[in-house]
């Protein structure tokens, strides 16, 4: 089938328009990370720097044995994190599709309740301590966001219901598949794309989580990237508006406006490294008859 | 459908794979105690005090630092330390967090911009009158007692200020390159309105140059100017002249009109940048970017205040400088609720208000490794050495007067502090402490009315004309029944006294 | 239709015997056996959510107590709804309840539509190429944090030499504009900066449903000559609206809370923007911060959550009435 052209065109005329609304902020705080901190406070942002600098980025890597730990413990948090996540969501979104799990509804009010109904910061943070005692310890990174709460279970369940065809299943059923066989074999693979959508929202979750880090992790050596960079920041921002007499010297010749821009490209860039791998299977979804074959 | 459906092999590994995540609930779970607490079941083993306090910069090597530390008390008091800094920016809602559980702790930096009376109220830090009296008498020699009256609250003691500066001076502070350059003279400076010639000056000769900034977008022109004693962080302020003890509201006084009218006046004649109410810039980095000229605060010393903005600056203090329970109890060590041995604790806290090597190794590391001394008995960063992997933490905790001094400042910095504390006029409410329980809901609605109008009178924004909207506000959001309860709290204290 | 057939089926009046209840215990017992493996794919999860989400909601009882450590939260002294007062007590609570409730209508039915639009707009792009690059390229404003949007949109605002100010506003002829003192402009900043923000990944939710669609009745309906428009109409949407559905019916439930970073940073705390960017979050934020009350603050999320709670069952009511297989339990 031919498309007409003007219409093409028109397609993408209109995301040459979201594209340019969306990098452009975006090049201006790459931009920014590579500007002299006096220009920008002298001349406010620009997409071509006034004077070039890498002072933002040698004070971010002066401490490199540090950095890149932290993004080991990203990295491996995030992989972790994503996998058993996806793993656990669907085994229990899989089954609130079909209509014939036993207590359906109260299982699928259990989960929706925890979407509303927080214990605060206080009693989770107990729990995670004093229950627990994941206090400085990875599990405290990995464990609070595995499911975080009940929206992608509930996600899931809809992608579920909405790409397996009910008769497929049955009729696996009919050939004397077991669930978790028909799980397996017909439901994920059918569920690709569903798949990708929650692993990416994982995958973002847990590299851009500096809350936990943040309420658990006191322990340097445990520090995931988001929480050393936040805390390289907060430190010589606090410095600088509170000026100590030893270290005054030392926290105002920080490029602070810079910082914050590399900053946030450094905690970016490996996220957006990582995006094809999830868009593959956005545009691909398998059919049902590739599963049969 | 030729396909075999029953794969056994398959569904174990998932299987196994959901096994391994409960696993990780059930081990975690099973799991001996891994921070803290594991002195407590080896009786003969020394205690060790849990001391946790707010960090900035690189605190790397404290591990090094404790033991170093340790090795003294151990000695001494018979007790080891493990050092807990928690990233500055996070501490009160750390401090609270650890204060609610099972946590070990034994010494919790407070302060009261971070809730030290509520931290009393809520029952997470105990009474340290009594192991003060058997085990804390450097402490008690090295605090003053109007000092060390600021850390009481109805009359027990929950706090114990660290040795600092505690006098503030609200200062107009200048660049002296500008000052020099049009030969303006300081000296006649005696009051807030004095400025203006000097502003007018910068304004007129120096396009690009913003006469004055605000310090930070909470530290605005106006704040410094307001000179009373807050009496906490509550709504109702105390004058320092006089001998009577009248609660006022601080938008009813003479002093709040007239720094919102002198304000306006400035804006009007632009001396200020547009952006003055909101700016991301801190004061220092305009100077230093040579954007402005000047800014209004309450500071410690000029010595500081230069070093920050790495320009000479003037400062001249334009009230007397005041010592308030604020100024004295915004750096305090105190006693958590779970600790285990609270005698211990305070024999630890009290190396730290005498020991002269204690007190240096927690402000300023090792030497030789940290910092090296120079001849003259100041200290500075080994030389070519940019990071140390611990630095110094000034101010926060123990006698500072007793660590050594950074090259660069004074070498008797120390001597004019204490001279300054001296000479400061105090507040005749020292001791009293507000008790917000009673009307906090009222606080939180009047501190959202103060964030939307105090910037805008503070920073000449709004029209000093609207300022009866603004208290209209403050009454509807129970300001009147806050300054009440005030006014009866301090009566009490007063008749305790 | 699952266990709800069997409930039904010969409803035991009050007077039948033992008996018959026993069977119908019994048969609904056999029912579960057969299904066992389905119902134990659910354990972790369940397992999961009771340690993660449940166990910490002893917590949602501090919001009626004055919580005393040394008494130990459970004997704290019960305070009734003391706790609740300052949310109600100025006129403050009608702003923001009704900034609220607006932005995040604006947000909800904006954001949905622009979402939908866009997943279908990039469904029609069939270069692979191309496709890919422009859903990277629109993702990226959600990987940004909301502190450093703060700062490109101070870039673009600020009052000296935003661009804005600098360089659009002069090109249409206009004059330069106070942004962070004008509290009229800040619903439609703060609401493009919302969607700039989050379009590019919430339309991934909808383009993952868009693809996961068989594409044989596209084939059947080009065989029956329907145009574009009528394809998208008749087949994209109503095929996805379980995805709009519970998409919707969880936006609905969290109407009360609000993205902190969005109306705290971003108007960078200005209190001349006030009137039009508080909401209940910046609130109770704002309010306790100096004090940190515990108490207060959990009765801030509990009253946020029971009106959340109360609307999603509501609107679940009414979805569950037009379809059964729509609602959300």
């Amino acid at each position: 089938m031919k498309s007409n052209p003007v219409y093409v065109f028109a397609v993408h005329a209109a995301f040459v328009a979201m594209s340019i609304a969306a990098l452009f902020p975006f090049l201006l705080l790459v931009a920014a990370s590579f500007t002299d901190e006096q220009a920008i406070i002298e001349h406010g942002y620009a997409l071509i720097p006034e004077r070039f600098s890498l002072d933002a980025y040698a004070y971010l890597f002066s401490n490199s044995v540090m950095i890149m730990r932290s993004y080991g413990i990203t990295a491996f948090i995030t992989v972790v994190g994503t996998t058993l996540g996806l793993l656990i969501t669907t085994l229990i979104a899989y089954p609130l599709s079909r209509n014939i799990l036993p207590f359906r509804s109260f299982i699928s009010f259990f989960v929706f309740f925890t979407l509303l109904f927080q214990g605060g910061l206080v009693p989770f943070y107990l729990v995670y301590t004093d229950l627990l005692h994941m206090k400085d310890t990875i599990w405290a990174l990995l464990l609070p966001n595995l499911l975080t709460n009940g929206f992608f279970i509930l996600l899931m369940r809809s992608f579920f219901s909405l790409s397996i065809p009910g008769e497929v299943v049955e009729s696996a059923y009919v050939d004397g598949a077991n669930e978790l066989t028909i799980y397996y074999r017909i439901v994920m693979p059918l569920a690709l794309p569903g798949l990708a959508t929650i692993g990416l929202m994982l995958l973002i979750s847990y590299w851009n989580d500096w809350y936990n880090g943040l309420i658990f992790i006191n322990d340097g050596t445990l520090f995931s990237i988001q929480n050393l960079l936040n805390r390289m920041l907060a430190d010589v921002q606090y410095l600088q508006q509170n000026n100590l007499s030893g270290q005054a010297a030392a926290a105002t010749s920080v490029p602070i406006s810079t910082v914050r821009m590399a900053i946030a490209v450094i905690g970016v860039l490996p996220l957006i490294a990582a995006y094809p791998f999830f868009q593959k299977y956005f545009v691909k979804g398998l059919t049902i008859g590739a599963v049969k074959g | 459908m030729g396909m075999k459906w029953t794969t056994p092999a398959k569904s174990a590994t998932i299987l196994l794979a959901a096994a391994i995540g409960l696993a990780a609930c059930g081990n975690a779970e099973g799991e001996p105690k891994s921070n803290g607490g594991g002195n407590q079941s080896a009786p003969n083993k020394t205690y060790e005090v849990v001391m946790t306090y707010p960090a900035f910069g690189d605190v790397t090597d404290v591990q090094a630092v404790q033991d170093a530390i340790s090795a003294i008390t151990a000695e001494k008091v018979g007790a080891t330390v493990k050092l807990v800094p928690v990233n500055g920016s996070n501490y009160a809602n750390q401090l609270n967090l650890m204060l609610s559980g099972s946590e070990k702790l034994d010494l919790a930096y407070t302060s009261v911009w971070f809730g030290f009376e509520s931290q009393v109220s809520r029952g997470q830090l105990l009474p340290m009158d009594e192991p003060l009296a058997a085990s804390g008498k450097g402490i008690l020699e090295t605090v003053p007692e109007a000092t060390a009256e600021a850390g009481k609250i109805k009359g027990e003691t929950y706090g114990i200020p660290s040795m600092k500066a505690w006098a503030l001076s609200p200062s107009l502070v200048m660049r002296k390159d500008l000052l020099d350059k049009h030969g303006i003279d300081t000296t006649g400076l005696k009051t807030w309105s004095d400025a203006d010639s000097v502003l007018q000056v910068i304004k007129d000769k120096e396009p690009g140059v913003a006469p004055m900034v605000s310090y930070t977008a909470q530290e605005t022109p106006g704040t410094a100017m307001l000179y009373f004693d807050p009496l906490g962080t509550a709504p109702g302020v105390l004058e320092f002249e006089g001998t009577d003890y009248a609660v006022e509201e601080i938008t009813a006084t003479d002093a709040f009109a007239n720094m919102a009218a002198l304000m306006k006046q400035w804006f009007d004649k632009g001396y200020f940048n547009k952006d003055i109410a909101t700016t991301q810039e801190t004061g220092s980095s305009l100077i230093k970017a040579g954007k402005a000229f000047s800014f209004i605060r309450n500071i410690n010393d000029c010595y500081t205040e230069s070093v920050a903005a790495g320009a000479e600056l003037v400062c001249v203090p334009l009230e007397s400088s005041y010592m308030t329970r604020n100024s004295v109890a915004s750096n305090m060590m105190s006693l958590a609720r779970n600790s285990e041995n609270p005698e211990k604790a305070i024999q630890v806290l009290d190396l730290l208000y005498t020991d002269e090597a204690v007190i240096n190794l927690f402000t300023n590391g090792i030497e030789g490794k940290h910092y090296v001394k120079s001849t003259d008995g100041l200290i500075a960063k080994p030389e070519g050495v940019e990071r140390t992997g611990y630095d110094s933490n000034q101010y926060a905790v123990g006698n500072n007067f007793l660590s050594y001094v950074w090259t660069g400042n004074a070498p008797d910095i120390w001597k004019q502090l204490q001279a300054l504390n001296e000479s400061a006029v105090k507040s005749r409410a020292m001791g009293f402490s507000f008790d917000i329980n009673p009307v906090k809901a009222q606080i939180a609605s009047v501190t959202n009315v103060q964030n939307q109008y105090d910037a805008g009178f503070q920073t000449g924004i709004s029209d000093p004309a609207e300022l009866a909207v603004y208290r209209e506000k403050l009454k509807q959001a129970g300001i009147e029944k806050i300054v009440a309860e005030k006014q009866k709290q301090l009566d009490e204290w007063l008749d305790t006294k | 239709m699952g266990d709800r057939a069997i409930q039904t089926a010969d409803m035991p009046k009050e007077w039948r015997t033992r008996k018959v209840r026993t069977r119908a215990l019994n048969k609904r017992l056999s029912y579960v056996r057969r299904h066992w493996m389905l119902l134990a794919m659910v354990v972790p999860g369940m397992l999961y959510l009771f340690i993660n989400n449940y166990l910490p909601m002893f917590g949602i009882v501090i919001a009626f107590k004055d919580i005393n450590f040394a008494k130990g939260i459970w004997q704290s002294d019960w305070i009734g709804f003391d706790n609740f007062a300052y949310l109600f007590q100025t006129q403050d609570a009608w702003v923001i309840t009704r900034n609220t409730i607006l932005y995040n209508g604006a947000f909800i039915i904006l954001g949905t539509v622009i979402a939908i639009f866009v997943a279908i707009l990039l469904n029609e792009v069939k270069n692979r190429f191309f496709s890919r690059l422009y859903q990277s390229i629109i993702l990226l404003p959600y990987l940004i944090s909301m502190v450093i949007v703060a700062y490109l949109v101070l870039a673009l605002l600020n009052e000296e030499n935003g661009y804005m100010n600098r360089y659009v506003l002069p090109l249409l002829g206009l004059d330069p504009v106070s942004w962070y003192s004008d509290a009229g402009k800040w619903p439609y900043i703060l609401t493009l900066v919302h969607l700039w923000k989050t379009v590019g990944y919430s339309c991934i939710v909808y383009l993952a449903a868009i693809v996961g669609i068989n594409q044989e009745y596209y084939e059947s309906a080009m065989l029956d000559g329907a145009s574009k428009w009528r394809q998208i109409r008749s087949i994209t949407i109503p095929l996805i609206t379980p995805t709009i559905t519970i998409m919707t019916l969880l936006a609905i439930g969290r109407i009360f809370s609000s993205d902190f970073g969005l109306f705290y940073q971003v108007p960078l705390n200005s209190g001349a923007l006030q009137p039009t960017t508080d909401v209940i979050d910046t609130y109770v934020y704002r309010g306790l911060m100096t004090f940190g009350d515990f108490g207060m603050s959990s009765a801030a999320g509990l009253y946020q959550s029971v009106v959340g709670f109360a609307l999603v069952l509501f609107t679940n009511a009414l979805v569950r009435r037009k379809n059964r297989d729509l609602a959300l339990f």
